[in-house]
């Protein structure tokens, strides 16, 4: 937790030296007519509830753990199709009052420019504090921070991570990926979709429009208007949202694209070249899918100010429910072996959200590294561990190895017997670790030659990036074999004793960068198996 | 003075959620009073500066809408600041941002103690004499990082040294003014 006392110190070195407060508006005026259009009015008693209930929930709520849905606007329950109309109707009066407050003030009507955002946008590949957008401009958020689009005319958008929009006018914008929600204005917006847009209403009055991209099919949530006539169809009813069929007006509420898969995404050739202008350097969007994101590992390496990109994309992998168990424990498993603190985040992240995703040499590794989380976990496996009905004895052994436990040792030899001589594993390599530590270095010695003989062969067939996973392997293997005591060991502290090796296989891939890169690399490569070999 | 007090019998009350009890012109005068510290205070805290604004207003019309007991200046100026720091909350929650990591009850506190010394200006006077003190390379870092904005890359940059030199030297510097602007203002 930060000090107070130096945040204070951090605002008042801003104020000083930035004069962060010199152009300060007076809005005196603005809350004046706002509080008169809301408290003057005649409200209806529906209207009051609802402001009074947001306002207690600002007051009340907010710092409880309770779930964001217990929130949200109240639910209609379930309802007989026969009922829908009148219900819809009454949904959306609902749903426009939990989306919409009096009037937003006019904080920027006197502005030349169409929009201004905070910090988390790139505009045109470029980004900024307070960015102001004009017409034209292609704007995205960040995959892990979302931004608040103030308009000119009032109104108030959310653009939510990962979102690109284009602004083609004071009110109208084009959505081209993500999620963009518009939480307040009097004015209505038109956000332009790409491709075919049609309606379907569901029995909650709730709207979905289900998108037709060229490459793709995405899905857009949109909450309506209360009376609008078009959505007055009956549940589950699909309606054209207007002759051009690719426009919706969207008044107050979410409109969003998601694509269909993550692991393939699917990417319009203009977000594309969006998204790769606005990202930084030496990562690209195509950078961010599943089948990269080891070889982008060690990019950060060499870059980690890219860390947060490649974070997010992670975290979208394994946030997402489309995301396959194997490709999930996949990931999990490459950031496990990696040594940034930026990898061990993703996933103690992750680990919160769903532990049961994490292979259990995953946890173990992540123990190993000191990270308190998997600590715990395999101290508790320790206390309770029962090797006759244990599913992975293995990795439970391995542990029990490390703290100098010689139960371990018929375990660890029988996971080198069992392993598969077709397949490859890192297992007898760790396995040989574990029991170097109970003082058998035979089985290291039987196993670490072979493994390294064939790393070789991988790198005279230019197998690069097999060869830099065997290598990370390697080290990791000779850290548990070699540190003593269990606690305050960890992969980290060895990894990053050692000055860092930059691995740019996805350039040379991806970019055809020159064979002297390629050569470069293979090199350093080597260099370092051969140091780990005579260790 | 508070523009929601009722002093006519010698004592405050509510009149939140009273309208009948306030007319524009108060609701203008409360504005003016609060809306500088509470634009300070939700900087403070790490609100970007694009939303701050937004917060001010929304902060005044949640008060504004509350049933709240006005006794004094300073118990008003708390009550300010709880709405804007959930709203702030809120905010962040809704751009998927993690909170700050911060202790907000005791950020509160603190930034009671420094509003209530004379708005922050003898902290702020003592700030600036301590920056005299600070030459060299460490001036110029915290120049670069306050008044120019610029992350530890860029200054690393200017400066020709590695990042983690730059987190050296600005650590040193805060720690450094911190401990001479707590001792000025104790003398």
């Amino acid at each position: 937790m930060i000090d107070p006392g130096d945040r204070l110190l951090e605002y008042a070195l801003h104020e000083v030296l930035g004069g962060d407060g010199a152009d300060a508006r007076d809005l005196s005026g603005a809350v004046r007519r706002e509080w008169e259009r809301g408290e003057r009015r005649e409200l209806s008693p529906l209207e009051r509830r609802r402001i009074e209930a947001e306002a207690a929930a600002a007051l009340y709520v907010e710092s409880e753990s309770r779930p964001r849905a217990s929130t949200r606007s109240p639910s209609l329950g379930p309802r007989t199709a026969a009922a829908a109309a009148a219900l819809l109707a009454a949904a959306g009066v609902l749903a426009y009052l939990a989306r919409s407050r009096p009037e937003a003030p006019d904080p920027l009507s006197n502005s030349e420019f169409i929009a201004r955002a905070d910090t988390a946008l790139w505009v045109d590949g470029v980004p900024g504090a307070s960015i102001e957008l004009d017409r034209g401009d292609l704007a995205r958020t960040p995959r892990g921070q979302g931004a608040l689009v103030a308009l000119a005319n009032g109104g108030r958008l959310r653009a939510d991570p990962g979102t690109a929009f284009r602004v083609d006018g004071p009110s109208s914008f084009a959505l081209l990926e993500g999620t963009l929600g518009v939480e307040a204005g009097p004015a209505a917006l038109t956000i332009t979709l790409p491709g075919d847009v049609e309606l379907a209403v569901d029995a909650d009055g709730e709207a979905r429009v289900d998108v037709v991209t060229e490459r793709g099919i995405g899905v857009i949530d949109v909450a309506a208007k209360p009376g609008d006539a078009r959505l007055a169809g009956p549940s589950g009813t699909a309606l054209p949202l207007d002759a051009e069929a690719d426009r919706a007006t969207l008044l107050l509420g979410v409109a969003g694209v998601r694509l269909a898969s993550p692991t393939e995404r699917v990417v319009p050739e203009e977000l594309r070249a969006l998204a790769d202008e606005g990202l930084p350097p030496g990562i690209h969007l195509e950078m961010l899918n599943v089948a990269y994101l080891e070889g982008v590992l060690a990019t950060l390496r060499e870059q980690p100010e890219l860390w947060p990109l490649a974070r997010e994309a992670a975290r979208d992998v394994l946030d997402s429910a489309a995301t396959p168990k194997y490709v999930r424990s996949d990931l999990i498993g490459s950031f496990s072996i990696d040594p940034s603190p930026f990898a061990a985040e993703v996933l103690r992240t992750a680990w919160l959200d769903d532990p049961a995703a994490f292979p259990v040499d995953a946890i173990v590794a992540l123990a190993e590294r000191g990270i308190p989380e998997f600590e715990r976990e395999v101290d508790a496996w320790l206390e309770a561990w029962d090797p006759s009905s244990e599913d992975d004895p293995f990795s439970v052994a391995l542990v029990l190895a490390l703290a100098g436990d010689q139960a371990a040792a018929p375990f660890l030899r029988t996971a080198i017997a069992d392993a598969p001589k077709d397949e490859f594993t890192f297992v007898p390599l760790l396995a040989a670790a574990g029991l170097s530590r109970l003082g058998v270095s035979r089985a290291w010695d039987e196993i670490s030659g072979p493994f390294v003989e064939e790393t070789r062969a991988l790198l005279d067939a230019d197998e690069l990036e097999l060869a830099a996973q065997r290598v990370n392997v390697l080290a990791y293997a000779l850290a548990l074999r070699d540190q003593r005591p269990l606690a305050g060991i960890g992969f980290s502290t060895e990894a990053n004793r050692r000055p860092p090796v930059a691995y740019p296989w996805h350039w040379i891939r991806l970019y055809g960068e020159s064979r002297a890169d390629e050569a470069r690399a293979r090199d350093d490569l080597v260099r370092e198996l051969e140091t780990l070999a005579t260790r | 003075m508070d523009v929601r007090s009722d002093r006519t019998n010698g004592s405050t009350r509510a009149v939140a959620g009273a309208p009948g009890g306030l007319d524009g012109e108060s609701v203008e005068r409360l504005v003016l009073a609060h809306q500088g510290p509470l634009r300070a205070f939700l900087r403070y805290l790490g609100c970007p500066s694009g939303v701050v604004d937004d917060l001010v207003q929304e902060t005044f019309l949640t008060f504004l809408s509350a049933e709240f007991e006005v006794r004094d200046e300073r118990s008003t100026a708390r009550y300010l600041r709880t709405i804007a720091r959930h709203l702030f909350l809120k905010s962040l929650r809704r751009l998927d941002r993690d909170p700050p990591q911060l202790d907000l009850e005791a950020a509160d506190d603190v930034w009671a103690e420094f509003q209530e010394d004379a708005g922050g200006v003898p902290y702020l006077d003592a700030l600036r004499r301590c920056l005299h003190g600070v030459q060299g390379r460490a001036r110029v870092a915290l120049d670069l990082r306050y008044s120019d904005n610029l992350g530890r890359a860029a200054i690393a940059r200017q400066l020709k040294i590695t990042e983690s030199g730059v987190h050296s030297i600005l650590v040193r510097a805060r720690r450094r003014l911190r401990e001479c602007v707590e001792r000025r203002l104790r003398a």
